[in-house]
C-alpha cells in the first residue's frame, strides 16, 4: 500500500517536473526567437557575409503580388530601408495574406524568422531569406483615395487657356489661308 | 567671326520645337488609357494637366514662331537638343504630381533618365506608385529609345524633307535604313511595335508561369519589354528584376536587351533575309569580342572572391549584370550596395568598361558604341601594317558594316574624337562625384552609368544625393544620349547670340 502511494506520488511529481521543464524550454526557445533583434535590409545587404546562413528576424510590408511556385512561394518584404528582400516560403498554406502593398494599398506588415542567404544555392545566387516562421504584426488596408480637387481646378484653368489658344489658331489659320 | 542669330533662326527653331512639344502632349494622353483600365482617377488628372501644359506651350510656340522655312543643320541640332530638355521638363509634370518625388528636380531627373533610356531612378516608394505613372515611366523609355524626333517624324510629318533628315540625324542616328527618312522612322516604329507585341506576350506568359496574376503579368510584361528592348532599365518594382526571382524572366530579358543593342539597319537586313550579315558585320563582331573580354574579367574576379560557387549563380549574377551593362540597359538582379560591398575592384572595372563601351550605332544603347571601337581597332591594325610594309606599297584597309567600305582616315578620326569625348564625360562626372565625397571607383561607376545611359547604380543615386550632382548626371544623360554634337551646336548658338556680330 505504502509502496503504491510512493510510486503514485513519484509519478505525479515527475509529471509536474516534466511539464515545468517543457514549459520553460518552450519559453526559452520562444524568448530566443522574439528577443532576437530585428535586422534591417540595409544591415543585411551591407553585411551579407556576416549574416550568411544565420537565423534572423526581419520585419516589413508585403509589397507586390506573392509569386506562387510549385515548391513554395516568394514574397517580397520591404522595410523602407535599403530595399525589399525576397522571402522564400516552403509552405505557403501556413501564410494568411490579407493585402499585398501596391497603389493605394498598404500591405500586411509581417515578421519573418528565417535563414538568411547571401547567395542562395537553391535560388540561383539570390540574396534571400528562407522563412521558418511568419507572423502578421499589422494587417494591411486600402488607403482612401485622395480628392484631387486642386488638380481639377488647375485642369479647368488650363482647359480654358487651351480652348482660347485653339480658337486663335483656328482664326489665324483661316486668315493665313485667305492671304 | 561669329554672326548673331537672327529672329528668323529663332522662329524656325521655335516652330519645330512647338510641333515636337505638341507631339509629346499627344503621347502623354496614352497613360490615361491605363488609368481608366486600372480605375485610377487621381493619376488621370496628372496626365491631363501634363498634356494640356504641352499643348499650350506647343501652340504658343507655333503661333509666335510661325514660319515656313526648312531647317538647316544648325536649326535641326538645336531643335533636338532643346526638344530633349523640354521633354525632360514637361514629362516630369505628371511624375511630380504623383507625390512620389521629393522635388521637381527629382521628377526631372526621372524623366530625363527615362527619355535618355538610362534607368537611374529617384522615385520614392516605387512599390506604391500607380499603374498609370509606372506606365509613363516605361513609355518615356520606349519613346526616348526610338527617338522623340523619330516619333514626331512618323506621326506628324507626311513627306520627307531635308529638314526632317537633319533633325533625324541630330538625334544621334546617322544611318538611314530606307532611302526616305520618314520611311526609316516608320520602319523603326514598325520593328519596335512588332517586337513590343511579341515580347509582351512572351513576358506576360512567363509572368503567369512564375506566379503572377494575368493582369499584373501583362502590365509588367509591357513595361519590362519597353524598358528592356529600349535598353532603359526601369521596372515597376523597387527590386528591379530581382522581384520576380525568376531565371526564365531573366533569360527573356537578356534576349530583349541583346535585340535592343543591335543596329536597326542590321534588324532590317535580318528581316529581309540577309542573315550572313550577322557573321560578317564588324560592329556585331566587335560587340561579341568586347562582351567576351569583359565577361572573362568579371568571371575571373568573381571566382577569385568565391562569391558565387555555383555555375548557375555565376551566370545569373555575373553574366546578367554584364550583358545589362554592355547593352546599356541597367537591369539588375543584385542590390546596388552589393556591387560595392561584395564585388571586387576588377569585376567593377569590367562592368564599368562594358558600360562605357555600349552597344551598336543606330540602336537604343548609349556609350562609345561597338562600331567606333571596331573602326579604331582596324585603324590601329592598318597603322601597324603600314609601318611594317615597304614604303612603296599601298595598303587598303576594308571594313564590313552592312556593306564593304574602305577605311579612311576621317572614319578613324571621327571615331577617336567621339570616344575621347565620352572618356572626358565619364571622368568629368567621376571628378564631380569625388568632389561630393564619394570614392573614385563608386564615382566612376555612377558617372559612366549616367553618361552611357546604362542605369546600373552602386548606391550613389538616391533622393538624398546632392542636388548639384543630380543636375550633373542629368547633363551627362542628355549629352550621352545625343552624342555631343547637338549640344555643342546649342552652346555655340548661345555664345553667338551673346557675342556674335549683327
Amino acid at each position: 500500500m505504502k509502496k503504491g502511494v510512493i510510486s503514485y506520488k513519484l509519478w505525479v511529481i515527475s509529471f509536474i517536473v516534466c511539464v515545468f521543464l517543457i514549459y520553460h524550454l518552450a519559453l526559452i526557445n520562444n524568448n530566443y526567437c522574439y528577443a532576437q533583434k530585428v535586422v534591417s535590409s540595409q544591415e543585411l545587404i551591407t553585411n551579407a557575409k556576416e549574416y550568411d546562413g544565420e537565423l534572423i528576424v526581419y520585419e516589413g510590408e508585403l509589397i507586390g503580388e506573392p509569386l506562387k511556385r510549385k515548391q513554395g512561394m516568394w514574397m517580397n518584404i520591404h522595410d523602407q530601408r535599403a530595399g525589399a528582400l525576397g522571402v522564400w516560403i516552403p509552405q505557403p498554406a501556413s501564410v494568411n495574406i490579407h493585402y499585398a502593398g501596391g497603389y493605394n494599398i498598404i500591405g500586411d506588415r509581417l515578421r519573418i524568422m528565417g535563414e538568411f542567404h547571401r547567395a542562395c544555392i537553391e535560388h540561383g545566387g539570390d540574396l534571400d531569406i528562407h522563412a521558418q516562421e511568419i507572423n502578421q504584426i499589422e494587417p494591411g488596408r486600402i488607403k482612401p483615395q485622395e480628392s484631387p480637387l486642386y488638380k481639377r481646378r488647375f485642369l479647368t484653368h488650363l482647359s480654358v487657356i487651351l480652348l482660347c489658344l485653339l480658337l486663335i489658331l483656328l482664326i489665324l489659320g483661316k486668315k493665313l489661308n485667305r492671304t | 567671326m561669329i554672326l548673331r542669330p537672327q529672329v528668323n533662326d529663332l522662329k524656325i527653331i521655335g516652330f519645330s520645337l512647338g510641333k515636337l512639344i505638341c507631339a509629346l502632349g499627344f503621347i502623354m494622353l496614352l497613360p490615361i488609357a491605363v488609368g481608366i483600365i486600372f480605375n485610377e482617377a487621381n493619376p488621370i488628372f496628372d496626365f491631363l494637366i501634363g498634356a494640356e501644359v504641352c499643348f499650350i506651350l506647343g501652340i504658343l510656340l507655333t503661333l509666335f514662331c510661325r514660319i515656313h522655312n526648312d531647317l538647316s543643320w544648325m536649326h535641326g541640332m538645336i531643335v533636338v537638343a532643346l526638344a530633349w530638355l523640354a521633354a525632360a521638363l514637361l514629362g516630369a509634370i505628371p511624375l511630380f504630381l504623383s507625390g512620389h518625388f521629393a522635388s521637381f528636380l527629382d521628377a526631372c531627373f526621372e524623366s530625363m533618365s527615362g527619355f535618355a533610356t538610362t534607368g537611374l531612378t529617384l522615385v520614392k516608394d516605387l512599390d506604391h506608385l500607380s499603374f498609370t505613372h509606372n506606365f509613363w515611366r516605361h513609355l518615356t523609355m520606349f519613346i526616348g529609345g526610338q527617338g522623340i524626333v523619330v516619333i514626331a517624324l512618323s506621326v506628324l510629318m507626311v513627306k520627307g524633307s531635308a529638314g526632317a533628315f537633319r533633325i533625324y540625324v541630330s538625334e544621334a542616328r546617322d544611318e538611314r535604313v530606307l532611302p526616305n527618312v520618314i520611311s526609316t522612322a516608320r520602319f523603326i516604329w514598325l520593328v519596335s511595335i512588332v517586337y513590343l507585341v511579341l515580347g509582351s506576350i512572351v513576358l506576360g506568359l512567363c509572368g503567369i508561369f512564375e506566379g503572377l496574376s494575368p493582369k499584373r503579368a501583362f502590365f509588367d510584361a509591357v513595361c519590362i519589354f519597353m524598358a528592356a528592348f529600349d535598353t532603359g532599365g526601369f521596372t515597376p518594382h523597387s527590386q528591379n528584376v530581382l522581384y520576380y526571382h525568376s531565371f526564365l524572366i531573366e533569360t527573356v530579358t537578356i534576349s530583349l536587351m541583346i535585340l535592343g543593342a543591335i543596329n536597326f539597319n542590321l534588324h532590317y537586313h535580318i528581316w529581309t533575309g540577309n542573315r550572313r550579315e550577322l557573321f560578317k558585320n564588324l560592329e556585331l563582331r566587335t560587340l561579341g569580342i568586347t562582351l567576351l573580354v569583359t565577361f572573362i574579367i568579371v568571371v575571373v574576379d568573381l571566382l577569385k572572391w568565391d562569391l558565387y560557387p555555383q555555375t548557375v549563380a555565376l551566370f545569373r549574377k555575373g553574366f546578367y549584370q554584364l550583358i545589362s551593362a554592355h547593352t546599356g540597359t541597367g537591369y539588375s538582379n543584385l542590390y546596388s550596395l552589393q556591387f560595392i560591398r561584395e564585388w571586387g575592384n576588377l569585376s567593377l572595372v569590367g562592368i564599368i568598361t562594358a558600360m562605357g563601351l555600349g552597344g551598336s550605332i543606330c540602336s537604343t544603347t548609349g556609350g562609345i558604341k561597338a562600331l567606333r571601337v571596331g573602326v579604331i581597332f582596324k585603324g590601329l591594325i592598318h597603322e601597324v601594317k603600314e609601318i611594317m610594309l615597304p614604303e612603296s606599297s599601298v595598303l587598303q584597309q576594308k571594313i564590313h558594316h552592312l556593306k564593304e567600305t574602305v577605311l579612311e582616315d576621317k572614319h578613324v578620326r571621327v571615331a577617336v574624337v567621339t570616344t575621347l569625348l565620352y572618356f572626358a564625360l565619364y571622368f568629368a562626372g567621376a571628378i564631380c562625384g569625388m568632389f561630393f565625397g564619394y570614392p573614385f571607383l563608386d564615382s566612376l561607376f555612377e558617372s559612366t552609368s549616367a553618361a552611357a545611359n546604362v542605369g546600373l547604380s552602386c548606391g550613389i543615386t538616391n533622393p538624398s544625393m546632392p542636388g548639384l550632382l543630380k543636375g550633373i548626371y542629368m547633363l551627362q544623360m542628355w549629352a550621352g544620349r545625343l552624342e555631343f554634337i547637338s549640344i555643342f551646336v546649342l552652346g555655340g548658338f548661345i555664345v553667338a547670340a551673346i557675342k556674335g556680330k549683327k
